[in-house]
């Protein structure tokens, strides 16, 4: 291309095919949706939320050697940032399969346990570097609990699951009713 | 039949490969490069922390697998890496050596970004910013308005080129600007749409506004979790209840939190929120529809800034430098 000519052929099609992959994916994670940073099919603010919508928190309740309970927050292993948001995507798995939040379409139980057990047992190793002064845990409980109402009261935790620090390992316990 | 083909190819061709100013990608260049280098001490600090975390607190996006830099960001980099960012970004800006210096500078700026949305975030605003950002260097007519024109001026000027029309530079084809148009007009259309793929029209029934300009959704370090009704009962195995999606934060003033005691209002706002996103494909048509689209979005995030303090700067600033100003002054090319 000159600095004033028309563009070839060759020129054009070169601007189309760069115009073809720099877009391509974008709708591609619009059409699907997928969700690969920076491809998104950007679902910020797109789930509804009501009055009556139920709103949950994960809570990380953290029992020390010597009994005693301690809920651990995302700052707990180090992060400054809400490593919740993370925690539920990639480690605990969102649903339905091909939501917008969901990872792991084909998850079951083993998978979630070993993911979970990988998890737990790096959070726990900081926690216990972060925190030298404080009792060592003995386990982690997982859990669930309802948020209500304008001042988000937390409601009844449910437990989903706990970590035993001993041997590494994370045992999903929550059974759906039949 | 034959004839439709060739008109369309024909007006594909004029709307892609037309010749046109290139000062609205010197204005974007300027602008948006100028504006991302002012943040790049902030994101040095947030890859800073990152640094110390380990691969497991992390969840590194497709581009961030395929950087050529490593991941994760070695702590020994930090001082420089600022340094080296803060002048590719000043002289990117500015237009000196200017595909060069876009070009280091988006492969700086993509990697920083990619860093910071490795945790977990569904955030399209970075998505959209790191992706005109990597695009600008290749686009014909970016170095308009650049010192690299002025130098060309000052040392091998053209007989009777005004001083303007040779930092403005020649006519370039249009697929540049196009581009970022289309890039913009994607990401607008995705959020409206992912609005009514996921919550239907219910979307504009004014609640979640209200909900986010409420103030509810800021519940001190608690990180809020949703679900949907549509969830089948075989997929609740995990928790018995099914959980879909994680709910975001805003930080509503006073005026927001009045707002969103009036229901109308909410439904108002929730129309016009989807209606313009729907819309924004129809900035591609050009004239009045894209100057219109443009300026709604600036306003669109600067309110939203101003009411729930959610930043969406970098947009404005894109919606803002696209604007063919010289349509506005009713200037043909």
């Amino acid at each position: 291309m000159g600095a004033e000519g028309e563009l070839s052929g060759a020129g054009k099609l070169l601007a189309l095919v760069f115009m073809a992959a720099v877009v391509a994916p974008n709708l591609v994670a619009v059409a699907i949706p997928a969700e690969s940073w920076p491809y998104t099919n950007a679902p910020m603010f797109a789930h509804r939320v009501a009055p009556e919508t139920p709103r949950y928190a994960f809570v990380f309740a953290g029992q020390t050697r010597a009994g005693d309970f301690v809920e651990l927050g995302y700052y707990s292993a180090g992060a400054r940032w809400s490593l919740l948001r993370l925690f539920f995507k990639f480690v605990y798995g969102a649903v339905p399969a091909g939501g917008a939040f969901c990872v792991y379409p084909d998850d079951d139980r083993t998978r979630l346990e070993e993911r979970l057990s990988r998890f737990f047992e790096v959070f726990v190793d900081r926690y216990h570097a972060r925190r030298a002064d404080a009792e060592p845990l003995r386990s982690l409980v997982l859990g669930v609990t309802p948020l209500q109402g304008a001042s988000n009261q937390r409601g009844a935790m449910r437990r989903l699951g706990v970590y035993d620090v001993a041997r590494r390992s994370y045992t999903h316990e929550w059974e759906s009713p039949s | 039949m034959g004839k439709p083909i060739v008109k369309a190819t024909s007006a594909a061709e004029r709307w892609l490969f037309r010749r046109q100013s290139p000062y609205c990608l010197g204005i974007l260049r300027i602008l948006l490069i100028g504006y991302l280098t002012t943040r790049i001490p902030q994101l040095i600090a947030d890859v800073e922390v990152a640094a110390e975390l380990p691969a497991e607190f992390m969840a590194p996006g497709i581009l961030l697998r395929w950087h050529p830099l490593p991941f994760p960001f070695p702590a020994r980099w930090i001082g420089g890496f600022q340094t080296v960012m803060m002048q590719l970004g000043i002289l990117a800006a500015l237009g000196l050596f200017t595909r060069a210096t876009g070009l280091l500078f988006a492969v700086g700026y993509i990697y920083l970004e990619a860093i910071q949305s490795a945790w977990g975030w569904h955030d399209h605003g970075p998505s959209l910013v790191v992706q005109v950002v990597a695009v600008m260097p290749f686009l014909p007519g970016v170095d308009s308005l650049s010192l690299d024109l002025v130098w060309r001026r000052l040392f091998r000027p053209r007989r009777g080129q005004p001083l303007a029309a040779a930092l403005i530079g020649a006519a370039a084809p249009r697929w540049g600007v196009q581009l970022v148009l289309v890039l913009v007009a994607t990401f607008y259309f995705a959020s409206g749409f992912a609005k009514l793929r996921i919550s239907g029209v219910e979307w504009m029934d004014g609640q979640t506004l209200a909900f986010y300009m409420s103030g509810n959704s800021l519940s001190s370090h608690i990180q809020q979790i949703g679900t949907l009704p549509s969830v089948d009962a075989a997929e609740r195995w995990r928790d018995g209840i099914g959980l879909t999606h994680y709910l975001y934060g805003a930080r509503p003033v006073d005026l927001a939190r009045r707002m969103a005691e009036i229901p109308a209002l909410m439904v108002v706002l929730s129309v016009a929120t989807i209606a313009l996103e729907l819309a924004f494909p129809l900035v591609l048509a050009g004239g009045a529809l894209r100057t219109g689209l443009l300026l709604s979005g600036a306003c669109f995030h600067l309110s939203i800034y101003y009411l729930m303090g959610i930043s969406f700067f970098p947009w404005t600033v894109i919606d803002f430098a696209m604007i063919d100003w010289r349509s506005v002054a009713g200037r043909k090319e």
